[in-house]
């Protein structure tokens, strides 16, 4: 019987190998135009070294088209699917509002993740985001790339304790008046910012799981609006400003014209230390009770040219040997997807040799992970949002 | 009209209109709530009901509204000044030599450039804190102020240079240095023959070039994004944001916002019209002074403020570009490096060749369809005219979206091709604009004789004519080139972000936050106008002396 199973185990591997083998071939040859945000060096030139690797290993040509916003290329999309023009994107970095989007119009090609070999590697069990991208199933609609948490940055040559809460940041914010903000939502960042202001005012959580329509959204959500209300004459230029997003925050921790920064990624300090982008005294922290950590995906559209050759390049992006070069500080410390408990001995050093510095933070150190809420609060958040704090 | 003629002048106008019209059409559908991927087809006022109650879209629009004809007016009475102080009596020497130069800066890195002065993190702030031994970035709001007014600083000091050498022209064209100096000798003033002489004659010929920028001011993204408010933005970025907005079904708001910013424009030209006409009835009635100090005094202080502006903004990027580590308040960088260039070489290279290929090609062909067009059929009618500033005066935020698709439908695909086709749209109109003056200013004889002598049509194009506008051609050619440079929205949605170009790169930098990249990438916008611009001069120059000889 055991042996049945087993044999009948080996007849689905090898078929699925044969099936791998006619999507290796069939991608030979072809070029895979990435979609991918291109606002940092480090990722660029990350990206760039994965073109190198599926050249030499796949005989495909990988461009990365460079985007400001990954929603430019839903648009794109968009436009191509109400004209019937020929498809311009193969595999695009996305997550999120994005992904609960196209996947809810039709414009992602799929399923397709769990058909490639080293989907086995993932950390399926410990990461539940791995699947579930904000709340939204991902059906084998997009593939997991990386791993992010919400960290902060303080400069430690002007402030010695940083606030590791919601109610200490307001604290913060008075004692150091102007030197405070956030990204100005829609803006990804300023949005999740909300988000972990709700996960700090609220006294039922729970209902963040849930979509949004089916609760009294005002009234759940009043806690945050007060909080803002309290905190906004503090932060900088009033609350009448905001930064446009997290990468000038960064500059501005770095001018000190604010104290405190943000990142999605948790080394993110220690690369900006690395190459002069920050002082070596700035150093990470997160609040107490843990914050919003997510995963981002690849996925590829409904029109895509060469989707075998997205799907070799997608599977390459999480081979453990491009994994563990992109969580090393040196490229771009994004951390893994896969489970390094279970990879062979010799890759599982190269994920142990990598040095986090003393701006970043370690696993241990980033504890608690907090799930992002339901795709729905998104809009939620950011409407009512814009409906406080845009009109003036 | 001769078979060349003819097609010229076709081909001039399928390169227009084919884009323009289903640009239109494509925006006009969803705004009215057709737009059947979405499952919208539903058609009715629907989408502007929605657009109407969105978060502080009136307020936006004011805003907009606000800061479009500040920019406006204020470069208009900065160039006024300018012109009344002696522009035309080459009193601003320098000035007027770096003015092509100044032109050909993209706006977005001159906007970018303008923090040097404006940021709280300026060179100005940083003497302030040596000065008073402060730590930190002074709290002063001179960038993104909720006013709009350093946006509108940025628009009207960037936009100078452009009314000042569409007004030099005219001046050449109506002849009007002659009779400011006639005027001197019977011992009138500057103003006094400035304001009511010059201005009511020079007005309705810059009626077009004057529209062109208070369109470009009330539907601008870049500059906005860069150093506009935020709380809120002016409505061409918030139509920006909701062409991008996760919520698909936000494409339909955006199309109806790019049609009201479209309807705004309208009106803000046809208002123009009637502003125009009261500017030049109260020169004409008012009783001018013979010297008007104050007006002297600020025209200087302008043609200061334009010069430090610009070189100041040169060399924050250069500091920025070469920089590792610049903290506030040290007025240059503490480190030094290359590294910004090397590690970005790989995307600048290309870069700058996708931006040579698609700036040559589109200033070419459009000097060769303007050539064309005016060889062949003369001057546009009347009521051609206004046609040709359609896509100056269309918010390249509404209008462009669903153009490429389009063209990719009918076979130019993504590429080279789509950007130049779009590029063209934009580069045509300026190179008309400015070959019409240069050939109203010929002297027509010259080509009558030339051709009496030479008895035939091309050899006395080739031998007499277009030797004598060469110097033109060029300075055509660098013009349409540093506008094909400048363009975003175009060259983005054309290309599907295949083609990079400077420009794109410098924005999507711009999202990335650090600002050393930004500068090489805002650096290399800077300079490579400027480069076919110095070229181009050389060339006329030396085209002109080989003549003499």
């Amino acid at each position: 019987m055991k042996n049945w199973i087993a044999a009948a185990g080996l007849a689905t591997a090898t078929l699925a190998g044969a099936q791998w083998q006619e999507t290796l071939d069939a991608a030979k040859g072809q070029t895979v135009y990435f979609n991918a945000w291109g606002g940092s060096p480090l990722i660029n030139e990350y990206i760039d070294w994965v073109g190198e690797q599926v050249e030499a290993q796949y005989d495909i040509e990988l461009v990365h088209v460079k985007v400001g916003d990954i929603a430019d290329s839903i648009s794109r999309l968009l436009s191509e699917k109400a004209t019937g023009a020929q498809g311009s994107i193969d595999l695009m970095w996305i997550n999120g509002e994005n992904f609960a989007n196209a996947k809810a119009n039709d414009l992602l090609h799929g399923p397709w993740a769990e058909e490639v070999p080293h989907y086995s590697l993932l950390d399926l069990q410990n990461k539940a985001t791995l699947t579930i991208d904000f709340s939204v199933p991902t059906d084998g609609y997009e593939l997991p790339w990386g791993m992010a948490q919400l960290v902060f940055q303080y400069d430690s040559e002007f402030v010695s304790e940083p606030p590791t809460s919601m109610a200490q940041l307001l604290a913060f914010a008075e004692a150091n008046p102007g030197r405070v903000s956030y990204p100005q939502p829609p803006n990804f960042y300023g949005t999740t910012f909300l988000k972990q202001v709700a996960y700090e005012t609220l006294a039922d959580t729970s209902v963040l799981q849930q979509p949004a329509s089916q609760v009294d959204t005002e009234q759940v959500l009043a806690p945050v609006w007060q909080y803002l209300d309290a905190l906004h004459p503090h932060l900088w230029r009033g609350g009448e400003a905001f930064p446009a997003n997290a990468p000038q925050m960064k500059q501005m921790l770095n001018d000190g014209e604010l104290l405190l920064s943000l990142s999605f990624n948790p080394n993110d300090a220690q690369t900006a230390v690395n190459n002069g982008e920050l002082p070596e005294s700035v150093r990470s922290y997160i609040h107490q009770g843990g914050t919003i950590g997510n995963t981002h995906f690849v996925a590829i559209p409904f029109n895509a040219q060469s989707e075998a050759g997205a799907q070799v390049v997608a599977n390459f992006l999480i081979s453990p040997q491009a994994q563990a070069r992109k969580a090393d500080t040196q490229y771009w410390g994004d951390p893994t997807v896969l489970n390094v408990a279970d990879l062979d001995a010799a890759t599982k050093q190269a994920f142990n040799n990598i040095e986090v510095g003393p701006a970043a933070l370690t696993s241990e150190e980033l504890s608690a992970t907090l799930l992002e809420p339901h795709a729905s609060w998104v809009e939620v958040l950011e409407s009512q949002w814009a409906e406080r704090y845009l009109v003036r | 009209m001769n078979v060349p003629a003819r097609l010229f002048s076709s081909l001039f106008w399928a390169a227009f209109l084919l884009p323009i019209i289903s640009g239109v059409v494509l925006t006009l559908l969803p705004a009215f709530g057709w737009l059947p991927v979405l499952n919208q087809q539903q058609l009715g006022w629907h989408i502007w009901q929605q657009l109407f109650i969105q978060p502080s879209f009136w307020a936006a629009s004011g805003l907009t509204w606000w800061s479009g004809w500040l920019a406006t007016l204020a470069s208009l009475f900065i160039a006024a000044l300018l012109l009344q102080y002696g522009f035309a009596q080459q009193r601003f020497a320098l000035l007027s030599r770096w003015l092509s130069a100044m032109l050909a800066v993209p706006h977005a890195a001159y906007a970018l450039g303008l923090f040097a002065l404006l940021a709280a993190t300026g060179w100005p702030a940083r003497i302030w804190a040596l000065g008073s031994g402060e730590q930190l970035p002074p709290q002063i709001a001179l960038t993104q102020d909720p006013y709009g007014l350093s946006l509108a600083l940025t628009l009207a000091l960037r936009e100078v240079p452009f009314l000042l050498l569409m007004a030099l022209a005219a001046f050449r064209t109506l002849n009007l240095a002659p009779l400011l100096r006639q005027a001197r000798l019977l011992g009138y003033g500057e103003p006094q023959a400035f304001w009511p002489v010059v201005v009511p004659q020079l007005l309705p010929v810059l009626r077009w070039p004057i529209m062109v920028v208070l369109a470009y001011n009330l539907g601008v993204v870049d500059v906005a994004l860069i150093t506009g408010p935020s709380l809120p933005p002016t409505l061409a970025v918030m139509v920006h944001q909701w062409f991008v907005d996760p919520d698909l079904t936000m494409r339909l708001v955006a199309a109806a916002g790019g049609i009201w910013l479209t309807l705004m424009i309208m009106l803000a030209c046809a208002l123009w019209w009637g502003i125009e006409k009261l500017i030049i009835a109260i020169c004409m009635t008012r009783q001018w002074p013979r010297q008007t100090f104050g007006f002297a005094w600020l025209a200087k202080l302008s043609s200061i403020l334009l010069l430090t502006a610009w070189l100041l903004g040169a060399a924050w990027l250069l500091f920025w570009a070469f920089a590792r580590r610049w903290r506030f308040p040290d007025l240059w960088p503490e480190q030094w490096q290359l590294r910004s260039w090397l590690r970005t070489s790989s995307d600048w290279w290309p870069a700058l060749v996708d931006t040579l290929v698609v700036g040559v090609a589109s200033a070419t062909l459009a000097l060769v369809l303007v050539i064309g067009l005016l060889e062949g059929v003369g001057q546009l009618k009347r009521w051609q005219r206004p046609l040709l500033f359609v896509p100056l005066i269309l918010p390249q935020v509404g209008f462009l979206f669903f153009v490429p698709g389009m063209l990719a439908r009918i076979g130019i695909g993504y590429g080279y091709g789509a950007a130049i086709t779009l590029h063209l749209l934009f580069v045509l109109p300026y190179s008309y604009l400015l070959l019409e003056r240069a050939y109203l200013s010929l002297n027509l004889q010259y080509e009558q004789h030339a051709l009496l002598l030479s008895k035939s049509r091309w050899r006395a194009l080739w031998r007499v004519k277009w030797p004598l506008l060469a110097p033109a051609f060029a300075s055509v050619f660098a013009v349409g080139f540093s506008v094909s440079v400048a363009q975003y929205l175009a060259t983005l949605y054309a290309s599907a972000g295949r083609i990079e170009t400077i420009t794109t790169l410098t924005v999507s930098a711009a999202g990335g936050g650090d600002r050393r990249l930004i500068a090489v990438f805002a650096l290399l916008q800077w300079l490579l106008p400027f480069l076919v611009f110095l070229v181009m001069a050389w060339v006329s120059h030396w085209r002109s002396r080989w003549q003499r000889a």
